[in-house]
């Protein structure tokens, strides 16, 4: 079979933010500092593409939160082994000197 | 949670207000999220939002913070709506897809028919359109960034097609603009080629030194010419040899390279093979052999034209720099050229043009763009009745799915959604039709070859299923699925929820407004069927006539074969004598009648030669210009061909140029020239030269079969010398044998001088109707084609149509009428299809039939053969597949038909 295309950076930090424990569309919200319009059709369309899968909390502690309960995503196989391919991506990039480009501290 | 328990506060109400709001914003939004996935996404963000809320409660860092949620409770429009457009759209495209697949499966005939009909009509367009590509990739095979090569044409105040001499192409690419990469010459060559066998005929370029470089071609061996090439110009001669010849005539030795090779009579040394895939850049050629042009001099022998600016003899690409347009290159050129025309008196009134290379009128670019053109109408026609066919079908299944339709309508499908389903059912068959007619395509790609003319130059067309290919491909079939889908799919989204849910499984009338649909497209169906049929019709009784067609001479059975002296390095009195040498050699071969040689052999294709001559005795009009063609024929040639000679006599041996200057007349000369006189003894005066006439022959056809009587001249081989000529034999029965003679004979006078082209005499007049030839079988397997499609269209509806009355019938039936009446009722309706489609396919094939009248032998536009025989067989094929399904209609049981109902 061929081999998927390289995942696209959003959708990389998204999983590896569910990787590192944030399993809510809030938490992943604030682990990567997407908004909730991007974070969760990303969600959807990384469940689809098999990386995550998807369920609902456990019922009784919602009723006991007095909430609905909440959708909970997991790192499926695929979905650990498309982030450490893309990971291993990102270290390959070497070490570059920005000073020449003149970036202001804020932008850097 | 204390808080709920405890009385509200002012700032607890506003924040549970708050909550209520973004609650709110999700409930709203309910609507906009597909579905199927309506519940799971209100419960995702309730769960979500609440979850926050009361996280941001427990911490409570101000009622901002809680605020700062509104933004994300938009977020979750934006996923329900992004919902919408991906997750619905996918499903409904798997969805339909697998109801289509069904279809298709559930129904196989139906499906058969509709992908081998699309198929067949795909499969004639993807086939002309390699052609097309084939031809017009041609010249740039094996050539790195061939889109940056245009073609750079010489051009006078009225012309546009000539080439450059050696010192302004040295010029121009001296005084080369900024827009412009590099400049390539070369000039076509055939050759006589010898190792250490027979000498034989090869094909090649004398090209310039930058040539290789900058078309990017490597070599597969050795080197090839590069610029140190063009300073050679005497001894030291190189050759560089085709990847094919290296492999046809060296069985590719890979010592090859360093072999001495002998050309034109001259020796060279042979430097590398150029890679398999570079074929030269003659159009449609593929080229054995590439020698510099700086020795062009010792390789012609026609004096130095490297030196002189007169004479334009050299073809010129030029390599654009990347990015830069024809037009600027063109203004760029334009200056340079002014600036040669001011400089040398040579180039007074020269300018230049530049061309794609397709359309390069030095390269005959017009012409071949519009016989394609043809060829693509052609075809498009063929899948335009395809579709006609497969829209037909469809609107045939749409109305027994009428009822399918309305109860989806009631139900709440929307007609956009309706289109897109049966939408995508026609794109399934058209997909499957492609992939047959790329099938079909793959098949037949190579009968191009039978289109090529038999002339004695390799050209090579081979077309393959390249990307561009594919892509046209693609094209064809999406737009045969907008030709043959949308009309049925719009007509079968509109019907009538009430009505069609009242109707029965058959009514005694059939739907008024999808029947005439059809109908119309069985009309256009048959209407241009019959155009392409007449059409062929026409081409198929001129190729008759031209096969009956009296060309003038009697030989059937003969030899026909090339010889060029020059090459072998003959001057004029040496080369008088070989040909003596060799017609007394010829003539006294067992099974020889007669042998002679001519210029040039009637009805070959190339131009004649004229002369502008002036006739004693004959005044002409004001502005009459004599204008007279003719041949330089050998002695015998009369004879030879079995031309009857009406007076006088025949060249002989003896006409040499120390003789008196005589000619032979046609009827035709003799007539119009002679009015009242004895031609015999008549003068001509050609140029400063003055000719008497010592016999006149039998008008005959000399370039074209189509041609009318024209006047002609014979004039004698010796006292007009050229050192090219063909070798005509005259054999007593088959010529089996006779051209392994001549090679011997010739071998024998001079091993440097090759025959080639030999062919007999019937090949050859192949070559005369072949132009008719090509046509007719084009126009005719085409023209076949549209029939089967039409008859396939009529059938169909008819048994559609039929099937749709089934209970009328049944009633009428009941009701007393015999089979026979059945019979007739049936076929009275296809009938009368099929007379509306003929008589607009009469109109049209009236007003197209003109376009191409040039063309036809002895036979008028109006040709009643055509025209009747092909209508007769449209009816009879009409009546044939109308009456199977009239008659499966008269075997109705009325019981049957009307329990039905």
């Amino acid at each position: 079979m061929r081999k998927p295309p390289p995942l696209a950076f959003g959708h990389v930090s998204i999983l590896h933010a569910v990787a590192d424990g944030n399993r809510f569309g809030f938490d992943i919200m604030d682990a990567t500092g997407l908004t909730s319009g991007t974070v969760y059709p990303t969600l959807d369309k990384l469940e689809s593409l098999g990386y995550l899968a998807s369920h609902w909390e456990d019922a009784r502690v919602a009723r006991r939160d007095k909430r609905p309960p909440r959708r909970y995503f997991d790192l499926t196989p695929a979905g650990a082994a498309a982030l450490a391919d893309a990971l291993k991506r990102y270290k390959n990039l070497k070490p570059v000197s920005l000073a020449a480009w003149k970036i202001r501290p804020s932008e850097a | 949670m204390n808080a709920h328990d405890e009385p509200r506060s002012r700032p607890e109400r506003r924040r549970s207000r708050l909550l209520r709001l973004l609650l709110g914003i999700v409930d709203a939004g309910t609507w906009l999220a597909p579905e199927s996935r309506r519940r799971d996404w209100r419960q995702q963000w309730r769960g979500d939002l609440m979850h926050e809320w009361q996280r941001r409660t427990a911490h409570p860092r101000g009622l901002g913070d809680r605020a700062s949620l509104l933004p994300h409770a938009a977020g979750a429009l934006r996923h329900a709506f992004w919902l919408r457009m991906h997750v619905r759209r996918l499903e409904m495209i798997t969805q339909d897809l697998r109801y289509g697949w069904r279809l298709m499966v559930r129904k196989p005939a139906f499906t058969a028919i509709a992908v081998l009909t699309l198929g067949l009509g795909i499969g004639a367009n993807v086939t002309m359109f390699s052609w097309i590509d084939a031809s017009l990739r041609r010249q740039m095979r094996g050539v790195a960034y061939p889109e940056r090569f245009v073609a750079l044409n010489g051009t006078t105040r009225t012309r546009a097609d000539l080439g450059f001499s050696y010192p302004d192409f040295v010029d121009y690419r001296a005084q080369k603009p900024d827009s412009v990469d590099d400049l390539v010459a070369f000039s076509f060559a055939p050759m006589n080629l010898r190792t250490d066998g027979d000498p034989q005929r090869a094909f090649g370029q004398l090209v310039s030194g930058n040539y290789f470089g900058a078309l990017g071609v490597a070599p597969a061996l050795g080197r090839l010419l590069g610029p140190e090439d063009d300073r050679v110009r005497d001894g030291g001669a190189v050759a560089v040899l085709s990847h094919t010849f290296w492999q046809r005539r060296f069985g590719s030795d890979p010592a090859v390279v360093g072999r001495p090779v002998t050309l034109n009579g001259r020796s060279f040394t042979i430097i590398g093979v150029a890679p398999p895939a570079f074929r030269g850049t003659e159009p449609y050629l593929s080229l054995d052999v590439w020698v510099p042009l700086a020795i062009e001099a010792s390789l012609i022998g026609d004096g130095d034209r490297l030196g002189r600016r007169g004479v334009s003899w050299l073809e010129v690409l030029v390599k654009l720099k990347p990015g830069v347009t024809i037009a600027r290159a063109q203004r760029d050129l334009d200056v340079v050229a002014a600036g040669l025309a001011s400089a040398y008196p040579q180039d007074l009134g020269r300018g230049v043009a530049l061309f794609e290379l397709w359309r390069a009128p030095a390269s005959g670019g017009p012409m071949v763009a519009a016989a394609m053109g043809v060829q693509m109408a052609v075809a498009g026609v063929v899948l335009l009745i395809a579709c006609a066919n497969v829209a037909n079908l469809l609107i045939a299944r749409a109305a027994g799915r009428r009822r399918e339709t309305a109860v989806r309508l009631s139900l709440g499908a929307s007609r956009r959604r309706l289109v897109q389903q049966l939408l995508t059912e026609s794109t399934l068959l058209a997909t499957a039709g492609g992939v047959v007619g790329l099938g079909l395509a793959y098949v037949t790609k190579d009968a191009v070859r039978w289109f090529i003319p038999p002339i004695p130059v390799p050209v090579v067309i081979d077309p393959s299923l390249n990307g561009s290919v594919l892509v046209f491909a693609l094209i064809a079939t999406v737009a045969s699925v907008v030709a043959f889908g949308l009309v049925p799919a719009l007509q079968g989204s509109l019907s009538s929820v009430a009505a069609a849910l009242k109707e029965a499984a058959g009514t005694l009338t059939a739907s008024p407004r999808s029947g005439r649909v059809r109908q119309a497209l069985v009309i256009v169906q048959v209407a241009l069927s019959l155009m392409l049929l007449i059409s062929a019709g026409l081409f198929m009784r001129s190729l008759v006539k031209a096969q009956a067609t009296d060309p003038g001479f009697s030989m059937r059975t003969g030899v026909l074969a090339s010889l060029d002296l020059l090459p072998a390095g003959y001057d004029q009195t040496r080369g008088s004598a070989f040909y003596r040498d060799l017609l007394a050699r010829v003539r006294v071969l067992p099974g020889v009648e007669a042998a002679s040689t001519a210029a040039k052999v009637p009805l070959s294709f190339g131009g004649a030669g004229s002369f502008l001559v002036k006739i004693d005795g004959y005044t002409p009009a004001a502005n009459e210009q004599i204008d007279v063609w003719y041949n330089r024929v050998g002695s015998d040639y009369l004879k030879t061909m079995g031309i009857p000679l009406l007076a006088g006599r025949e060249f002989t041996d003896r006409d040499t140029p120390g003789m008196p200057a005589v000619a032979i007349a046609n009827e035709t000369l003799a007539r119009r020239y002679f009015a009242g006189r004895d031609p015999i003894g008549g003068r001509v005066r050609i140029g400063t030269t003055t000719v008497e006439i010592v016999g006149v022959a039998r008008d005959g056809k000399y370039q074209l079969i189509t041609e009318s009587p024209r006047p002609f001249l014979y004039v004698p081989a010796p006292q007009w010398y050229r050192p090219d000529s063909v070798l005509i034999v005259r054999t007593a029965g088959s010529p089996a044998g006779m051209p392994a003679r001549l090679h011997d004979i010739a071998r024998a006078l001079d091993a440097n001088v090759p025959l080639f082209d030999v062919r007999t005499t019937a090949q050859h007049l192949e070559i005369a109707t072949f132009m008719q030839r090509m046509i007719a079988t084009l126009l005719g397997a085409f023209g076949a084609l549209a029939l089967v499609l039409a008859t396939v269209g009529l059938y169909a509806v008819i048994a559609a149509i039929a099937a749709q009355r089934t209970p009328e019938i049944g009633m009428r039936i009941a009701l007393g009428a015999t089979p026979r009446d059945i019979v007739s009722l049936i076929l009275r309706q296809g009938l009368g299809m099929t007379a509306s489609g003929i008589a607009i396919g009469l109109a049209g094939s009236l007003a197209a039939t003109r376009l191409f009248r040039s063309l036809l032998i002895g036979v008028s536009t109006t040709d009643l053969a055509s025209f009747g025989g092909t209508t007769f067989l449209l009816v009879a094929v009409a009546i044939a597949a109308a009456y199977i399904p009239a008659r499966r209609a008269a075997a109705t049981d009325p019981i049957e038909a009307l329990r039905t109902e």
